[in-house]
């Protein structure tokens, strides 16, 4: 059972993947910004961490940067959720050190499999 | 001749009288088409499809400019917060305007600058420029370092190094909301051969709580005189600027939240400097060269997309804004004189700029001279103070009118200020405003006309010192 | 005096009017909020396990089977589930389909296609559209002459959604005869995607030069290779905006064939053709159009000269030596002597821009941060 550690400024969408998440077996925390996001990978400690990449106040590749740097959260599994299909953007998040990225619009069958990849990945390693 | 006196100030309070009285048509008529206008963009706005935007190809790449002098303590901020805007392809091109504190250095340390060996083609006269520079760790970013010249010519400098095909002008000490600028490019994406210049309504920031460049809750300034100025931002844009969006004669787009087509911003030269009210002037400007060349044209006001910002709280620096507002206004006026009544240039020369003539810049001095002659009158026996407190009340009324039509548009479609403590503080303030702050303004006014009368030296100083100041 | 109480009179009847408006708004919108809150909460948790499962058979019985039985609140479930559709994709949408149809929502909403009421026409084919009804398409193609400018712009998402290439031809037939603007028109064709391709290569030959700019624009950017010879053609159409729609989409295929097209567009008058020629030319990958970028960075117009120096940088090998070698010219070196003896880089002129064109360039590029614009962009 795994800690999935959601960032996603809008709310349907991070319930929904929680709700997937659940249903899959593990336990989900969503933040909804940054800073937040930040704060909660400190307190829950997530697994692997669905981070979208336009938030405000922080972008997605500000935090994923943030937390490529920390040693405590370098190896964490970060997938991006981009609504931004344009190179550029998804080159940039790699740059950041993202893992993966899944696009939006969401497919909840999409991010299970995709979830059930890095975690195996993740368990092994 | 005392007889003679007497009958003149009869028929000068008359006059007054008249011109009042066309004067609230004018309003009334501005605060209808408004409300309808401001309808309109509602229904078209509730059905927009803004996350299509996002990631459409043919939502054009817009360079926002933002020049910025002795910023240092809040530009980190303002970039990040503008490097955040939900927008896919936008860049961001901070002028530092030749700051004498450490603004350059905060971006070169918060940005990782280098400096880069640009191609800077003056299409728009500017300034020298001392470095351009380019942030390691956000693409998106460029930093243009130069001698100090001004806002205007702190933003010509940005247009010239901008490549987008749009430009915003935006203030270093406002605050746009994420989807603002996603927003106000629509009418571009809907019709790219029309619309040439947009732009959002202007809130004001005092106390609202803003963590880390981003609004968290929106609530009424605490003092007096920022909730004076809400309710006049609120009558300026929904009872007016919506209006003249309507009637495609927006002569005034609020230089803090703008967005223009850079290369009809270049063909007609640009900004210029030295002229205080710059935006108004550019966006007058481009009437005038579109309609001499008939070219079938659009410049809009959205009151969707929204850049909040601080207003003055204390009487000097208002004071000091509102003079520097009407001098620009009247500036503008008089450079494009040659728009008035002319035909040729539609409703912009036959609807907007004899109002804004008449009605915005010699109010201040007919409602003055309607206070000064009072006195005089009530000495000399020739009025009769039913009437006088009569014509006081209709004017007071009317005034309410105006302030609560804008209101009403801000409730019904917006409805920033949920609660009924807030609508009821509003009401107040646009009634308390008929006695003293609506006088006060008048006196600014009639200030900054005589400043530009007497060619005032402190013109030059002012806009050196302030880009954000106000 | 009397005409003072008038007006007076008047003044207050209609602070009176704006108060009540005020009043009666903000009682209507509490009252719709509140409405509209107690369904959503009441609503949204099981709409997100139904979503969660992907909305399948048994996820949907349960579904159904808490569904409230009053009119108005279904209405507003089936509301709110069409304003999540969009942010999903995959399975899940063929769920939401179906269970609108075991529902009788799908029904209903077709049913609301002729009313007369403007309202539901468009939450109609708003609805239809998104549930992606291909049966009502007929009905909502004939929408997009309606009276109504909010229907017809629905009308034209709805097809974009639906995903057929029949839908084309109506929608530059509602486009030419000014019922629908460009944006709204090109999202929607642009959202149906390669179903539509053909019938807009077929378009690029249409009489009305708006229309045969926006099919261009839009084939580069569903990147139709089959009409990238029609697009070189179109580099000598006689309307500049056709021209330059043809050039930026050129840039999307980058063919080797299109080089000589666009070398000779290279030598139009309009210098945004030349831009977009410029970057269309660097998407070739073309060695042969390196000595072409390289004069166009002695364009008059600096931003060609960009463009052809960002065209370079994209050429590879041969691209960047020449990009580095006007970058190290010497400033002073004007226009060559002899243009026809001019054989090495060095030797060909470097206009007002080229040098400072090719030094911005490269060092961008060293670090990642090229100009995000396409000069070429926006017609007037």
């Amino acid at each position: 059972m795994a800690r999935i550690l959601i960032v996603d400024d809008d709310r349907f969408t991070a319930r929904l993947a929680a709700a997937k998440i659940s249903q899959l077996g593990h336990v989900a925390a969503i933040a909804e910004d940054g800073p937040e996001a930040l704060q909660q990978v400190a307190d829950f400690r997530p697994d692997l961490i669905l981070l979208d990449l336009m938030l405000p106040r922080m972008s997605g590749l500000e935090v994923c940067r943030a937390l490529r740097a920390d040693a405590a959260t370098r190896d964490i599994p970060i997938v991006m959720l981009t609504g931004k299909v344009q190179e550029r953007d998804v080159e940039a998040g790699f740059a950041a050190g993202a893992n993966d990225y899944l696009t939006k619009p969401f497919s909840p069958r999409e991010l299970q499999v995709r979830l059930q990849a890095h975690l195996k990945h993740a368990m092994r390693a | 001749m005392r007889h003679a006196i007497v009958t003149a100030l009869v028929y000068y309070n008359v006059a007054v009288l008249l011109y009042f009285a066309l004067a609230t048509c004018a309003y009334l008529t501005l605060l209808i088409t408004s409300a309808g206008e401001v309808m309109r963009q509602a229904r078209d706005a509730r059905h927009a499809d803004y996350d299509l935007l996002l990631t459409s190809p043919l939502t054009p790449a817009v360079a926002i400019i933002a020049p910025a002098y002795n910023e240092g303590a809040g530009i980190a901020q303002s970039v990040r917060s503008l490097l955040a805007l939900r927008y896919p392809n936008h860049e961001v091109i901070v002028v530092n305007d030749g700051s004498t504190d450490d603004t350059l250095d905060v971006l070169r340390r918060e940005f990782a600058l280098r400096r880069i060996d640009a191609l800077y083609h003056p299409a728009l006269p500017t300034r020298p420029v001392r470095g351009v520079y380019v942030s390691a760790l956000e693409p998106t970013l460029t930093v243009v370092d130069k001698e100090n010249g001004g806002k205007a010519d702190a933003l010509n400098c940005g247009v010239n190094v901008a490549r987008a095909p749009l430009f915003s002008s935006i203030d270093a000490d406002s605050l746009l909301e994420p989807d603002a600028l996603l927003r106000l490019v629509k009418p571009f994406v809907d019709e790219p051969d029309r619309v040439v210049a947009a732009g959002g309504i202007v809130r004001i920031a005092n106390d609202l709580a803003v963590e880390r460049g981003s609004v968290t809750a929106v609530q009424l300034p605490r003092r007096p005189l920022p909730m004076f100025q809400v309710v006049e931002y609120l009558r300026a844009f929904l009872a007016g600027r919506a209006g003249w969006s309507a009637l495609n004669s927006l002569l005034i787009i609020s230089g803090a939240f703008a967005l223009f087509r850079r290369d009809l911003v270049l063909a007609v030269g640009g900004y210029t400097v030295g002229c205080l009210g710059e935006d108004a002037e550019l966006v007058t400007r481009l009437h005038r060269h579109l309609r001499e060349r008939r070219r079938p044209y659009k410049m809009v006001f959205l009151s969707d997309p929204v850049c909040w910002t601080e207003a003055p709280e204390s009487l000097r620096v208002l004071r000091r804004q509102r003079r520097r507002w009407h001098r620009g206004l009247a500036e503008t006026l008089s450079r494009h004189r040659g728009m008035f009544l002319r035909p040729r240039y539609g409703s912009v020369g036959s609807l907007a700029y004899p109002y804004f003539l008449a009605v915005e810049l010699l109010a201040p001095v007919v409602e003055a001279t309607g206070y000064l002659t009072l006195p005089l009158a009530w000495r000399l026996g020739a009025l009769d103070p039913r009437v006088a407190l009569l014509l006081l009340a209709l004017a007071i009324v009317y005034g309410l009118v105006l302030s609560l039509g804008a209101l009403a548009i801000e409730e019904y479609r917006h409805h920033r200020y949920p609660t009924w403590r807030d609508l009821l503080r509003l009401c107040a303030y646009g009634v308390a405003e008929n006695v003293g702050y609506h006088q006060l303004t008048v006196l600014w006014r009639l200030e900054g006309l005589l400043d530009l009368l007497r060619h005032s030296p402190t013109w030059g100083t002012m806009e050196r010192r302030g880009l954000g100041a106000s | 005096m009397e005409i003072a109480l008038i007006f007076m009179l008047a003044g207050s009847l209609a602070l009176l009017a704006q108060l009540s408006v005020l009043v009666a708004g903000k009682l209507r919108l509490d009252r719709a909020a509140a409405f509209e809150r107690r369904v959503r909460r009441a609503a949204e948790a099981d709409i997100i396990l139904l979503l969660a499962d992907e909305a399948d058979e048994p996820a949907r019985r349960r579904f159904a089977a808490a569904l409230p039985s009053d009119p108005r609140a279904r209405a507003a479930v089936a509301a709110l589930i069409l304003d999540y559709l969009p942010r999903l994709r995959g399975s899940v949408r063929d769920g939401v389909r179906a269970l609108f149809s075991e529902a009788g929502f799908a029904e209903d909403y077709r049913r609301m296609l002729a009313s007369r009421r403007r309202e539901d026409r468009r939450r109609a084919a708003g609805a239809l559209g998104a549930l992606g009804d291909v049966a009502a398409f007929g009905d909502i193609a004939r929408l997009l002459r309606d009276d109504a400018p909010e229907v017809r712009l629905q009308a034209l998402a709805a097809l974009g959604a639906l995903g057929s290439g029949d839908a084309v031809a109506p929608i530059l037939g509602a486009f030419a005869a000014g019922l629908v603007p460009f944006g709204p028109a090109a999202m929607s064709l642009l959202r149906l995607g390669a179903p539509a391709a053909p019938h807009l290569q077929h378009a690029l030959t249409d009489p009305s030069p708006r229309v045969r700019a926006l099919a261009a624009q839009l084939l580069g950017h569903l990147e139709w290779l089959p009409a990238a010879p029609d697009l070189s053609s179109l580099l000598r159409d006689p309307a500049p905006d056709v021209r330059r729609e043809a050039a930026r989409s050129l840039a999307h295929f980058g063919l080797d064939e299109s080089c000589e097209p666009l070398a000779l567009a290279m030598e139009d008058a309009d210098p945004r053709l030349r831009a977009a020629a410029a970057r269309a030319l660097g998407a070739t990958g073309a060695p042969r159009a390196v000595p072409i970028l390289r004069r166009a960075l002695a364009d008059a117009d600096p931003d060609v000269a960009l463009a052809a120096a960002a065209a370079l940088d994209a050429l590879g090998r041969d691209g960047r030596a020449a990009l580095a070698a006007a970058a190290d010219a010497d400033p002073r070196a004007g226009a060559c002597a002899d243009p026809v003896r001019a054989a090495g880089p060095g030797d060909l002129p470097l206009g007002p821009f080229g040098r400072a064109a090719a030094r911005e360039v490269l060092d961008r590029a060293t670090l990642g941060a090229l100009h995000v614009a396409d000069p070429a962009e926006v017609t007037i």
